[in-house]
């Protein structure tokens, strides 16, 4: 019998989640947070290590002397790079584990110690590559971050279509406010217009505020089929749905079409494994790595016209409360850069409704995307449809 | 495969090797695909379109447009401390395929989207030879030979 996409749908349930505090923590290793993390999940599901057959890690140590530490013999076990699109591909490939029976409660954990030692996303350490096959080719010049490929995504986006940063500050000002509502977020004061305008450039058109934030951090999930999801205690969220696309081809250089082909295929994916219309989606979680990959998310998934975003989501639309709430926690540029996992964590919270003063009204789809040279798509539920 | 010059990265594939080998002859090498003819960068072993390893070397004309371009105010790394600010731009051939490079000869704001550039070639403090562009006049008519000096 093969797998349909549609028997996939709601195949497995996310029925734990657990976080860290997000900060400066020097104290603590890649494992010890993942482990922090992993505990905090395993207490939400209300299940030990024992009763984890699956593991997929990202960012702590490696698989062996994760498991080995935590007491966790796995039937299925991964280690994926350390880049912030594997987040969306671990929680696939963990679905896709359940569903074919190759384990049943898998633990998905990500531990992330870069603050603290020093790691910056630009300087040859762990995280996105984005054309760096050939250094030869651009480190002599200078071009040497993930941060100036969307610097200059957005330099030709304005030239294109007439935005100004301006107008992609509603980004940064919109998650702050968001940020302010969660207590988990790492920075919650408010930022003016005024205040963005004026402060630094990182790479020039994008302020620091542009930029996502790094910090030490746990995230873990824990996914089980649908049906072993009923015995346990917590809410379970149904993963109705996920799609992806390599755009591995053409992503050395920024992408002419800001990669909305490849977002476009894998939003349709994601909404046809999930039984959705893009209408129903009542909350987006976006890979924020940098302002503009909002803007890119957007109109790819086709909740704004191409080149019309940074128009799309002023007047408090994609605000809580507005038409579409981005990034309720604050996403990674105001409650901490957790390279998508935190991002997910808020979409299950969202759809439990345990999201207090942040709380989308009636939540009951929310999607999660991650633009980058693999773009990927997930859309949690409340319910099998 | 050994090559002419000695460039502080770790072992680079044979055709990035080919190309700056190319660069510190006073040529820039770019790709095209003899079977399907769409030209490529960064160099590859197999055409990005077609997929076909029919992929072969052309000097191109040097002349471009700017793609995007971006100022960095971070230095990332020690070696780019007296550089900060500094601009990285994208530029595209007119044989289509694009580069990372920086553009000299220009004020910061005579950059944009656009602006038409040639090539120049030349070799960075630690010896890498590289290419950089210079904006052109739209002058049909050039003065002055193809690539300048080294």
């Amino acid at each position: 019998m093969t797998i349909t996409s549609a028997g996939l749908r709601g195949a497995a349930a996310v029925v734990g989640v657990g976080t860290t505090t997000f900060g400066v923590m020097p104290g603590y290793s890649a494992d010890d947070l993942g482990g922090w993390a992993l505990q905090e999940a395993l207490g939400d599901a209300g299940l030990t290590v024992k009763d984890i057959d699956g593991l997929i890690v990202n960012r702590v140590s490696g698989y062996e002397a994760f498991a080995a530490s935590y007491g966790i013999e796995p039937r299925w076990v991964a280690e994926l790079p350390p880049h912030g699109r594997m987040a969306g591909i671990s929680i696939q490939m963990a679905v896709m584990a359940v569903q074919t029976g190759m384990c049943e409660t898998v633990a998905l954990v990500y531990g992330n110690n870069g603050k603290s030692a020093g790691a910056t996303y630009g300087g040859g350490d762990a995280g996105d590559g984005y054309g760096s096959a050939a250094p030869a080719l651009t480190q002599p010049y200078g071009m040497t971050s993930p941060g100036a490929f969307y610097a200059m995504m957005f330099d030709r986006y304005q030239h294109q279509f007439g935005a100004t940063s301006n107008e992609l500050a509603t980004v940064p000002i919109t998650f702050r406010r968001h940020a302010a509502l969660n207590p988990g977020a790492v920075m919650r004061d408010p930022i003016t217009l005024d205040d963005y305008r004026a402060s630094r450039f990182i790479v020039e058109p994008l302020h620091v505020y542009d930029y996502c934030l790094i910090n030490d951090g746990g995230v873990a999930l824990i996914v089980t089929s649908t049906e072993r999801a009923r015995d346990l205690a917590s809410i379970p969220v149904p993963i109705l749905g996920f799609g992806q696309q390599g755009q591995l081809l053409a992503s050395e250089h920024p992408p002419r079409d800001y990669w909305h082909g490849a977002i476009d295929a894998v939003g349709r994916r994601s909404y046809a494994m999930a039984g959705v219309r893009r209408d129903d989606v009542d909350g987006l979680m976006v890979y924020d790595n940098f302002s503009p990959n909002v803007l890119f998310a957007l109109e790819g998934l086709g909740f704004s016209p191409v080149g019309e975003a940074f128009r799309w989501i002023q007047d408090g639309r994609i605000a809580l409360g507005g038409e579409l709430p981005v990034n309720t926690s604050g996403g990674h540029l105001s409650e901490s850069y957790m390279q998508g996992w935190g991002l997910n964590v808020e979409a299950v919270r969202q759809l439990r409704h345990q999201c207090g003063d942040r709380q989308i009204v009636d939540a009951s789809i929310i999607q999660y995307v991650c633009s980058a040279p693999v773009v990927t798509s997930i859309i949690y539920g409340r319910e099998v449809r | 495969m050994k090559h002419l010059v000695e460039v502080p990265f770790p072992p680079a594939a044979s055709q990035v090797v080919t190309y700056l080998d190319g660069l510190s002859q006073g040529r820039l090498l770019v790709q095209r695909c003899g079977a399907c003819g769409e030209a490529q960068m960064p160099p590859r072993p197999r055409c990005a379109a077609c997929g076909s390893e029919a992929v072969e070397w052309f000097e191109a004309a040097g002349r471009g447009r700017i793609f995007a371009s971006g100022t960095f105010h971070k230095a990332y790394g020690p070696q780019y401390r007296n550089w900060v600010p500094y601009m990285v731009a994208i530029v595209e051939l007119e044989e289509g395929p694009r580069l990372v490079t920086n553009i000299i000869g220009a004020a910061p704001e005579e950059i944009r989207v656009g602006l038409a550039v040639r090539a120049e070639i030349g070799v960075g403090d630690d010896g890498t030879p590289l290419v950089r562009f210079r904006p052109v006049s739209e002058d049909p008519a050039p003065s002055e030979p193809p690539f300048g000096g080294g």
